[in-house]
């Protein structure tokens, strides 16, 4: 086709005749806009009577949550392992209140609860012994021992200081030494007898001749006759073997005198302690693991009464001198203390319900302490300390999910609990390899918790696709609901719950207009007029501030005029990225027209959240057209700043395009479309309808109203679908439209199933009462682009094509032309080339 | 010569072996408690170096070293280590306890140093060796013999101390016993009461002694004459007694055997 006849191709689509003029939008096919009372829905407190909120009755029990009230409840009730529950819901839905309520009215918990308390392990003091007890029995163990060792620090020393003991062992002592002096008094005798005198030298002892007491000098000695020297070396040489085998006999003398002071030492510590022993024995006859600590104490402190009790004399023959010994950690009758790990009331009854915010692996399991002893890490059994699980063993156990995952090791040592069944107290350093000291091992201790996480949603998704022992120990989900279906009866009991609120924050009460415009924040929060949030802590705080500007105000009671204040201040506070962006809007430094028509334009809508705060800002999206292969350029996409929902949105165009237009030919398009003046990601689909919209101006060649704006996505049949964030996207338009003068005709092309979640601002409100702005409810995309362009969408007709002159035919026209320019394109190449027919 | 109440010094006659030095600690505390000035000595017995020369003579070493020939080089310098852990054990003592202390080297036998160091102000101090063998050494028995008989008193220091709190013992004859007078000293210094085991007839005196005392005294009849040691053990064995003093008396043997007997310690005085 030559250059001139593809030029009238483009100016004639499809050659069809010229209609004498195009259809205009008849007033029926005029989408209508919103009443107002479509875009706020007020609360309806008709069946509520009451003046302010002391004349509500606070609401009792959780709102809004028998799904997991009932999970809860249940996961309380299941004793069997693995059946802990893992807490799911948005952020400030008090989900810890909840479960705690729900703790609170379950009652004791079904687990006989128990003492726990570790003790020395006499055998193995490597290895503390942990033995259970009835609930308040520890603290009773704990005391008995403290006076029994009380008693014993001065009764030992008394009865070994004491005349009977020490008559005793003297008589030992003087036993031995006299047979010992028998033997060398004889020797001596027998040695003087014959002028020997037993010497001490300085490596030994010597025998030598005397004569008149005194050594005989060498020369002396050599002078004498020969058979004098022998006599008296033969006297020397028998005396020798005398005095070897009475120095040999000391050692054995030894032994049996410490055998029969150890044996005097073992009686009299028997005396000494047996009655103290068996007084504390008396008070826990019932306990045997008691009785058996107490008779392993007995006996290692019958056993050691020297090492520890007394003060043994120098030659460590275990004399006994009085007095304690001094031990370098401390008052040696520690080792018979008893460390409390845990204790209940006597009773009982009051189940643990135990949060840990902090989970640490040692705050979690219980760590054990060290102590520096000359400059060495040394611990014991008095060193162990109890963790969260220890505390909470035989009720509830709560934790945070995300505080959990964050500590190192935890999480892992959580599961491994669990899977255990018992508390192992785990210390990370030996792990690690960071200390090298000596350490001990504690008895583990059976483990009877229940286990309850609480996280948000996702976190629980993930970790549930990651680690499949999630399911394996936490069998049972509770998932709070964000909001609940709102309801003149839902609305009252929003009511009580505020009261219950301001109760338990102290605050001022609300009054009757106070507490409607709160519920109909809490319908706003839920991004739905026909819900309420179940977001308790989002409420609180707006009613903490409420109560404050209430105060500057000097009111008793907080009105509408305080919630609205606190509602407005805190947009205020937030709004410094708002402002900007709609200033640099109404400085055209980013482009958006609110008035008057553009050919493949059109205003789209999107929403910024940040640190919690949302808004609403258009943004200009274009589109251009030309004959093609068919192809639908996302100009985000190719620069990588479109992410994949708005990738598939943008598909999803092609897909109306094909299913719509052009049944009978290829698609012969190369479109492009683009976010104008968009420098960053672009997500989600909502802007995909207004995508289209300007696709179809541009191939219509119809310029579409700048006055209006346009959020929803759409599907390949053309309907319009729901988007998030409706009430921030209108107002967010509304915003600069009035900031540029409302002229009438301004508005909002919102999808049909968005209105029931329109809880629009009342600025917003009244400019729509006035008729000086419009929302237009649009469930097809035949319906928006009537409305934006002022001509019918059309209808395929019976012939198979579309109303003459309406949008859709300008559109289908328009691919069949760019449909017959790409043909004659192929030919003429076919022509060149020489391989096509002539 | 007149005994005397008020010391001045103790002699302390040094034992060559390191395992009596508990023993030497507890005499520097006595010294402290007591307020006297403590001496020590050290004998280095030249004449032991002569038995190298007398080919009879063996030495049985310690720790089942056996017997052998006296080696008079190593003889020499054993003796003098033995001098220098004296020396540097008595000064940790002393210095630990703060007493005025002066350390003597001589040469010579042990009984014969000690007895020309002491004078009748004096304390002689004998301190009971662990190793039984020691005890009937010619060295130990010549230092006993010197120390009960000197001029000075003697303090008998048992190798075990039984008791280190208690009364203050005088065993007396009568009521001019010096050995009251001693241990009342002893008593006040060391705050501990008083015992007085005497005849019937010396009631009255110490009656008249407990009024005036600032220490409490109280008083136990025995009968007249020379108590022996078994008697005397069984007397004492009530009392639970931290401190003996008793005269000179015919029996030499008894102080030994009360202090070793029943590990405490026994001041001898009086006129030997």
């Amino acid at each position: 086709m030559p250059s001139s006849e593809i030029s009238e191709a483009l100016k004639q689509p499809a050659a069809q005749p010229m209609p004498a003029a195009p259809p205009s939008l008849a007033p029926s096919e005029k989408p209508k806009p919103l009443d107002v009372a479509q875009m706020y829905r007020r609360a309806d407190l008709s069946g509520l009577s009451f003046q302010t909120t002391n004349d509500l009755e606070p609401v009792r029990g959780i709102v809004g949550q028998k799904r997991a009230v009932d999970a809860i409840s249940f996961g309380t009730r299941i004793r069997q392992p693995g059946f802990n529950l893992f807490v799911i819901g948005a952020d400030g839905a008090h989900m810890q209140r909840a479960v705690e309520s729900v703790l609170k009215d379950a009652g004791p918990g079904k687990s006989e609860l128990s003492d726990w308390v570790y003790v020395n392990n006499f055998s193995d003091s490597r290895k503390p012994v942990a033995i259970k007890l009835p609930p308040g029995r520890a603290i009773q163990f704990r005391d008995a021992m403290h006076e029994l060792t009380d008693d014993l620090k001065t009764a030992l020393p008394a009865v070994f200081q004491s005349e009977d003991y020490q008559a005793r062992r003297g008589a030992i002592n003087q036993s031995f030494q006299a047979k010992q002096g028998e033997a060398f008094s004889a020797l001596h005798e027998k040695a003087a007898a014959k002028s020997i005198a037993i010497l001490r030298t300085p490596m030994g002892f010597a025998l030598a001749p005397l004569r008149d007491g005194k050594i005989v000098p060498p020369d002396e000695f050599n002078a004498w006759p020969e058979s004098q020297r022998q006599e008296v070396q033969e006297t020397i040489q028998g005396l020798e073997k005398e005095l070897e085998q009475v120095v040999r006999q000391i050692p054995r003398l030894e032994m049996e005198r410490r055998d029969q002071i150890r044996k005097l030492n073992r009686d009299t510590a028997q005396f000494a302690v047996g009655q103290s022993i068996d007084e504390v024995r008396s008070k826990f006859p019932d306990l045997p693991k008691l009785i058996e600590h107490l008779e392993a104490a007995r006996s290692d402190l019958v056993d050691n009464v020297t090492l520890f009790a007394m003060k043994s004399d120098d030659d460590g023959n275990g004399g006994i001198a009085g007095g304690i010994a001094e031990f370098p950690d401390g008052n040696p009758f520690q080792r018979y203390e008893v460390n409390v790990l845990v204790s209940h009331a006597s009773n009982g009854i009051d189940t643990p319900v135990v949060e840990e915010l902090h989970p640490t692996l040692g705050n979690l399991l219980g760590n054990i302490e060290y102590m520096s002893q000359h400059g060495v890490l040394v611990t014991n059994f008095r060193l162990i300390k109890p963790g969260a699980m220890h505390r909470a063993n035989g009720g509830y156990l709560l934790l945070d999910v995300r505080n959990l995952l964050m500590e190192p090791f935890s999480w892992a040592a959580l599961k491994r609990t669990l899977r255990q069944r018992e508390i192992r107290i785990e210390d990370v350093g030996h792990f690690l390899g960071l200390t090298s000291t000596v350490s001990i091992e504690p008895d583990p201790i059976p483990l009877d918790v229940k286990v309850i996480l609480f996280g948000d949603r996702m976190l629980y998704y993930i970790l549930a696709s990651l680690d499949p022992e999630v399911r394996e120990h936490f069998k049972v989900l509770a998932d709070f609901e964000d909001e609940v279906d709102r309801s003149p009866a839902a609305e009252a009991i929003h009511a009580r719950l505020l009261a219950s609120i301001v109760r338990r924050k102290e605050l001022k009460p609300l009054d009757r207009d106070g507490v409607a415009l709160v519920i109909e924040h809490a319908a706003r929060l839920a991004d739905h007029a026909g819900k309420l949030t179940l977001l308790v802590e989002h409420v609180g705080d707006l009613l903490t501030e409420a109560d404050c500007w209430a105060s500057e105000a000097k009111r008793t009671v907080i009105g509408s005029a305080d919630v609205q204040r606190a509602l407005d201040e805190k947009t205020h506070r937030a709004s410094r990225l708002r402002d900007r962006a709609q200033e640099s809007i109404l400085q055209d430094v980013a482009l958006i027209d609110t008035a008057g028509s553009r050919l493949g334009q059109v205003n789209g809508l999107s929403v910024l959240e940040l640190g919690g705060f949302r808004f609403g800002r258009p943004t200009r999206i274009t589109c251009r057209v030309r004959p093609g292969a068919g192809k639908l350029v996302d100009i985000e996409r190719e620069v990588e700043l479109g992410g994949p929902i708005h990738s598939k949105g943008v598909l999803i165009l092609s897909g109306f395009l094909a299913g719509r237009y052009a049944l009978d030919a290829p698609m012969s398009l190369f479109a492009s479309l683009v976010f104008e003046q968009s420098y960053g990601g672009v997500e989600g689909d909502s802007a995909s309808s207004a995508e289209l919209y300007s696709l179809l101006s541009a191939l219509a060649e119809l310029p579409i109203r700048q006055d209006l704006a346009v959020t929803g996505s759409v599907n390949q049949h053309g309907d319009v679908q729901t988007i998030g964030g409706v009430n921030e996207k209108i107002e967010g338009f509304f915003d600069i439209c009035r900031a540029r003068g409302l002229t009438g005709n301004q508005g909002v092309l919102i999808p049909k199933a968005n209105v029931q979640h329109l809880m629009l601002r009342q600025d917003v409100l009244d400019a729509c009462a006035a008729g000086q702005f419009f929302v237009y409810p649009i469930g097809t995309i035949d319906e928006g682009i009537s409305l934006l362009t002022g001509r019918a969408a059309g209808k395929r007709e019976t012939n198979g094509v579309f109303t003459e002159g309406s949008v859709n035919r300008l559109v289908e026209d328009r691919l069949k032309a760019y449909a017959q320019i790409r043909q004659s394109f192929g030919q003429r190449s076919l022509t060149e080339s020489g391989s096509g027919q002539p | 010569m007149e005994p005397r109440a008020d010391f001045k010094r103790m002699v302390l006659g040094l034992p060559h072996s390191t395992n009596d030095y508990a023993s030497v600690i507890f005499t520097a505390e006595l010294a402290q408690l007591l307020g006297l000035d403590l001496i020590g000595v050290f004998a280095e017995d030249e004449g032991l170096i002569d038995l190298a020369a007398l080919p009879c003579v063996r030495e049985l070493r310690f720790l089942g070293g056996g017997w052998h020939r006296v080696d008079a080089e190593q003889f020499e310098r054993r003796s003098s280590q033995a001098a220098a852990d004296a020396r540097r054990l008595f000064g940790d003592a002393a210095k630990a306890l703060r007493v005025g202390a002066r350390f003597d080297l001589a040469k010579g036998k042990i009984g014969d140093a000690v007895g020309s160091q002491s004078t009748p102000d004096d304390i002689i101090v004998v301190i009971e060796p662990r190793n039984p063998v020691e005890r009937v050494t010619h060295q130990f028995r010549q230092l006993m013999d010197v120390a009960l008989n000197a001029p000075a008193a003697a303090l008998l220091i048992p190798s075990h101390i039984s008791r280190r709190k208690g009364p203050i013992v005088a065993v007396a004859t009568s009521e001019h016993d010096p050995s009251i007078q001693a241990a009342l000293r002893v008593a006040k210094s060391i705050q501990e009461k008083l015992l007085v085991l005497a005849p019937p007839d010396a009631a009255e005196a110490l009656a008249r002694l407990a009024a005036v005392s600032s220490v409490p005294v109280d008083r136990r009849p025995i009968r007249s004459g020379e108590v022996g040691a078994l008697e005397l053990g069984s007397l004492l064995a009530p009392t639970g007694e931290r401190f003996v003093v008793l005269s000179r008396g015919a029996d030499v043997r008894l102080p030994s055997q009360l202090a070793f007997g029943r590990g405490v310690p026994v001041l001898v005085t009086g006129p030997a």
